[in-house]
């Protein structure tokens, strides 16, 4: 699963005024590639994952994933893309509140079309794989932020995806929970998927093999991760 | 992904958001039952009526005192210039009629020992009982006899047999009627309540007497049975011929049971409109009501079909998923709104005739579906157009 993005662009136009939020972006990412995007808030992280994780548009250029021109395709297809080869995990988790962890995480399964018991079956599996087979009947309010955010993990990976995109995947959680989950990625990297990951924070960033930095929507730096080179800030320098 | 699973997640999406179906099959029950009920009453009442007049026998021509034509839009004239002579005249003369007939009606203060009651008082003639088949029970009914010799005789009803008469014997018992002593002769048979009166509440006496008591020339009606259907307009037209000799055209009202089952239906078309009228409008309550919550919800629902899209779901299965879930809500709403409708209406029926018509079920059911349908899944169509990150940002 390699991506290739070319000339990218994704202006937004607030009363006139046009924000170039992906502002001619090019990189090329490899299958079973571990990459660290940083940058300050507003550089353009997340708009540039959510186009690649056909979740949004551009307003112009190319993505390709797998040879596969993602701009080109219908709703629908980026729908059966997002089914198919695309687990993402946001920041602020996106749960459906009023399901349970096992409902939530059997979401995907339910759309490409899995008999119920086969999705009860690997869905529990799942929770289980992270932790959380105690807690399948809970729904998102009575499960803490970590929790929440491996119910989050375990909804994107029950598909079996070959791409992770992880937009700031630790940022709303403790350090013991954020190291729990970093530990999660770090597995799903030697299993050989493509993990994409945004992150301020220099220890997270470290987990990665590369590091792309953004700024105003361009890529200002991009190779491989060296430790001192992330920039981000330290836990142990915030105390 | 197939149509059951759709079902599936409907259900689950009803019974996860319990407030928001509730409050929306509220909704839809409100208008349904409304809509139902007040129509039931509308109808009710016209058939009452118009059932009423038929039982009258269709050879039966009225005659009432002014002119009360409802049907011709003319200003009506109350004045009170029938007289009892006008039956003989129409008697002597007339050759469609068969009987002809008058009454007074009044109410008088009736006594019986320490018991007292004001009950109806009718001034009727001999053939009042045959003519519309108000048979006695026990005894016997006013004769010619009674009416031509000033009798002082009565025939009563069930209730004032009960609360007046305390159940004893009526037959032989002596009465007062506004201050003057009655021989009761008869008791009619039980008619039972009509729109809120107790039609058994009632005494008759000779008209002849009446007139005396009450002190009155006029009578308050007249009455003809015409030979036979085909001389019906034969016969209002020569009562009519007879009667304009000494009255003029103002002082009189021909009606035929046709002419009267007209105007009823032009009076309860009118009444039903109205009540339609008001069930329109808890429609719209209950249709604003199934808007509201289902606009309320919208930014929760964006949300959430911004995340299904985001693992995969595509426009038609959230498309689906909404649908079902609003029919489900509305189909459920209308089905507890008819049953809330058709107990109602016969909860109703025993203080007001009332009658559930089909079309008031079909109207009510489709408008209140049509509302919770469209308001369930119109917004839920423009979320599933929007790109998952737009779903998900929407405030
Ligand atoms: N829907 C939108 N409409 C208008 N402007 C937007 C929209 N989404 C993002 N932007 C703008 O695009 C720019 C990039 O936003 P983006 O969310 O990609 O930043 P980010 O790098 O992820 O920041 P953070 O680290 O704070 O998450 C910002 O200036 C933001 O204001
Ligand atoms: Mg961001």
């Amino acid at each position: 699963m390699t991506i290739e993005v070319k000339d990218l662009y994704k202006i937004y136009s607030l009363e006139g005024v046009e924000i170039h939020a992906v502002n001619g972006i090019t990189i090329n990412i490899e299958d079973g590639e571990f990459v660290s995007i940083m940058g300050q808030s507003g550089s353009g992280k997340s708009t540039l994952m959510h186009i690649i994780g056909c979740l949004d548009k551009p307003t112009r250029g190319s993505a390709k994933i797998d040879g596969q021109e993602i701009t080109d395709l219908t709703e629908n297809e980026l729908a059966d893309f997002r089914l198919d080869k695309i687990g993402f995990i946001f920041q602020t988790f996106n749960l459906i509140p009023r399901a349970s962890a096992l409902k939530n995480v059997e979401l995907p399964l339910i759309y490409a079309g899995v008999s119920r018991a086969e999705r009860r079956e690997r869905a529990t599996k799942m929770l289980e794989s992270v932790g959380l087979g105690d807690r399948l009947s809970s729904r998102p309010t009575q499960l803490s932020g970590g929790q929440q955010q491996r119910v989050a993990i375990a909804r994107a990976l029950i598909n079996n995806p070959k791409i992770i995109f992880a937009d700031e995947p630790t940022g709303n959680l403790d350090s013991k929970s954020g190291t729990e989950i970093m530990a999660i990625l770090d597995s799903l990297h030697e299993q050989g998927k493509t993990v994409i990951l945004v992150t301020h924070e220099a220890e997270v960033a470290e987990h990665a093999n590369r590091l792309i930095r953004l700024f105003d929507g361009k890529v200002i730096e991009d190779g491989p991760i060296k430790a001192n080179n992330t920039g981000g800030k330290r836990k142990n320098e915030l105390v | 992904m197939n149509l059951f699973e759709s079902f599936r997640l409907a259900l689950d999406a009803i019974r996860a958001n319990k407030m928001r179906s509730g409050l929306t099959t509220l909704g839809v029950v409100i208008g349904v039952s409304a809509v139902i009920l007040l129509v039931s009453v509308g109808q009710g009442m016209r058939n009452y009526v118009t059932d009423q007049f038929q039982g009258m026998g269709a050879n039966l021509i009225y005659i009432m005192p002014g002119d009360i034509d409802f049907g011709s839009g003319e200003q009506p004239v109350f004045n009170q210039k029938l007289r009892v002579e006008h039956v003989r005249k129409i008697e002597r003369e007339a050759i469609y009629a068969k009987e002809v007939s008058a009454g007074i009606e009044n109410r008088g203060t009736v006594k019986f020992g320490k018991e007292s009651r004001r009950p109806a008082v009718y001034g009727v003639m001999a053939n009042y009982s045959v003519m519309f088949n108000y048979p006695v029970e026990t005894g016997s009914f006013i004769t010619d006899t009674d009416v031509n010799g000033n009798r002082k005789v009565a025939v009563i009803g069930e209730t004032v047999v009960e609360k007046l008469l305390g159940g004893a014997d009526p037959i032989g018992r002596r009465i007062s009627i506004e201050g003057q002593k009655f021989t009761v002769i008869g008791v009619l048979e039980p008619k039972g309540r009509a729109l809120g009166m107790d039609q058994d509440d009632i005494v008759y006496i000779p008209i002849t007497v009446a007139q005396r008591i009450f002190g009155l020339e006029s009578v308050t009606w007249l009455a003809l049975e015409a030979r036979d259907e085909n001389s019906i307009d034969l016969a209002v037209a020569e009562s009519e011929r007879i009667l304009s000799k000494s009255l003029s055209k103002d002082d009189f009202s021909v009606m035929t049971q046709e002419s009267l089952l007209g105007t009823v239906n032009q009076v309860f078309g009118t009444l039903t409109l109205m009540l339609g009228g008001i069930a329109g409008i808890s429609l719209i309550v209950g249709g604003i009501g199934i808007m509201n919550i289902m606009l309320v919800s919208v930014t929760e629902r964006t949300r959430e079909i911004g995340i299904r899209k985001a693992v995969g779901a595509k426009t038609h299965n959230i498309m689906i998923q909404f649908i079902i879930e609003a029919a489900t809500l509305s189909i459920l709403g209308g089905i507890i709104g008819i049953s809330i409708g058709i107990g109602g209406s016969l909860l109703l029926r025993m203080v007001l005739p009332s009658e559930v018509t089909m079309w008031s079920i079909a109207l009510a059911f489709a408008f209140s579906a049509a509302i919770g349908i469209f308001f369930g899944a119109y917004p839920a169509f423009k979320a599933s157009r929007l790109s998952p990150i737009e779903a998900l940002r929407h405030e």
